[in-house]
């Protein structure tokens, strides 16, 4: 017999009356280790106040009880057919917030377009400025603006059409 | 798959699909030993028996999550130590209120139903109940932990790997509660230990020799 087969037998004689042959087992160990006579006495009698501790009291209609207070919960809550419904009270108003979400980032993408087309406009439109300034600095020369002064009077001065000198000159 | 070999299991996962008379089989099953660990711990019955209904309310709860990756019956003595522990921190946070609280509120507890009790009779009977009686003060004297370890101990089915699942704590850890809280047993009740029939059977021996 294998010393080790010993808390088995401790294992089953706690929750029931050891069977016959089991019992025979013990004898049989207790013939090879004498010794061990009292602990074992010990264990097997722990094992047996354990087992005829009285059931603690509970009421008759228990089960009753549990499957009504369950009742409620099955209308609200069906096992199996509505797997995950605990997450359901939370899903609400992510359902609502998903839409105002996205709307609210569209909205955000438009007007930061807009924004970025209004300063991209306003670039070009700068750009042609300097475009056309340039221009006009490349054009104009110094010797031009030498006469300006000459040009700028002559231009204040209302012009009459010489009349003469045009027939004179066809 | 652990159902196969566990039926409770098996009763389980129909109640995932719904079915509510095996979820009442289980609890037939289970009601009176979830108590007899709830009742030695809380030590007030009715306490006890409350906690209890909330064990196997919580299982219906759970069951769209219930995967047959262990025993039934380890996922519901874990879910009843928890409730069980979840008891005792709430009476250590609010230790002034009388036990009798709830009938304070007026609740209707005339609802429970319990058997009638037996007379008390013969001598040998008392005997046997103040035996049980120190037996159970002993046990209540123990950490509860130990003792937890030991009461799913005298389940049948539950072995040391099983009984460390709901501990949340090692096999080698569990025998070592286990151990411990023998050894203190059995000093305590030295007196009410020897059986006799091994003296007997030895004396036997020793005359035939």
């Amino acid at each position: 017999m294998r010393k080790e087969e010993k808390p088995d037998i401790l294992k089953a004689g706690s929750s029931r009356p050891l069977s016959a042959s089991e019992q025979a087992h013990w004898e049989a160990y207790l013939d090879q280790h004498p010794l061990e006579a009292d602990t074992i006495e010990s264990e097997l009698g722990l094992n047996r106040l354990l087992r005829e501790l009285p059931d603690q009291s509970l009421s008759s209609n228990f089960t009753a009880q549990v499957m009504e207070a369950v009742g409620g919960l099955e209308n609200r809550v069906r096992p199996g057919r509505w797997a995950g419904i605990s997450w359901s009270c939370f899903r609400p108003s992510l359902r609502w917030a998903r839409p105002a979400i996205a709307s609210l980032l569209v909205l955000g993408g438009v007007l930061a377009w807009r924004q970025y087309e209004a300063q991209h406009q306003s670039r070009e439109r700068l750009a042609m400025s300097v475009a056309a300034v340039s221009e006009v600095t490349s054009v104009v020369t110094v010797d031009m603006l030498r006469d300006f002064d000459a040009i700028h009077q002559l231009s204040q001065v209302p012009v009459e059409v010489d009349l003469d000198l045009l027939q004179a000159l066809e | 798959m652990a159902d196969q070999a566990d039926p409770d299991a098996a009763l389980m996962l129909r109640v995932k699909q719904g079915d509510m008379a095996a979820f009442e089989e289980l609890v037939d099953k289970y009601k009176q030993p979830v108590v007899n660990l709830l009742g030695r711990t809380l030590a007030d019955p009715v306490e006890a028996e409350d906690v209890a209904q909330n064990v196997f309310i919580q299982v219906f709860k759970s069951a769209h999550r219930y995967q047959a990756t262990a025993k039934f019956s380890t996922w519901l003595y874990t879910i009843a130590r928890n409730l069980c522990l979840n008891e005792i921190r709430r009476r250590s946070r609010h230790h002034t209120e009388s036990l009798d609280r709830s009938w304070e509120e007026g609740e209707d507890h005339s609802i429970r139903q319990y058997e009638e009790e037996r007379v008390p009779s013969p001598p040998a009977a008392i005997l046997q109940k103040e035996l049980q009686m120190k037996v159970e003060e002993a046990l209540g004297d123990l950490p509860e932990v130990q003792r937890t370890a030991i009461l799913l101990f005298r389940e049948e089915d539950m072995s040391y790997e099983e009984i460390a699942r709901v501990l949340q704590t090692s096999v080698s850890a569990t025998k070592s509660l286990i151990h411990r809280g023998r050894e203190t047993l059995k000093l305590r009740l030295k007196a009410y230990l020897k059986t006799g029939l091994w003296n007997e059977k030895r004396s036997q021996n020793k005359e035939q020799l």
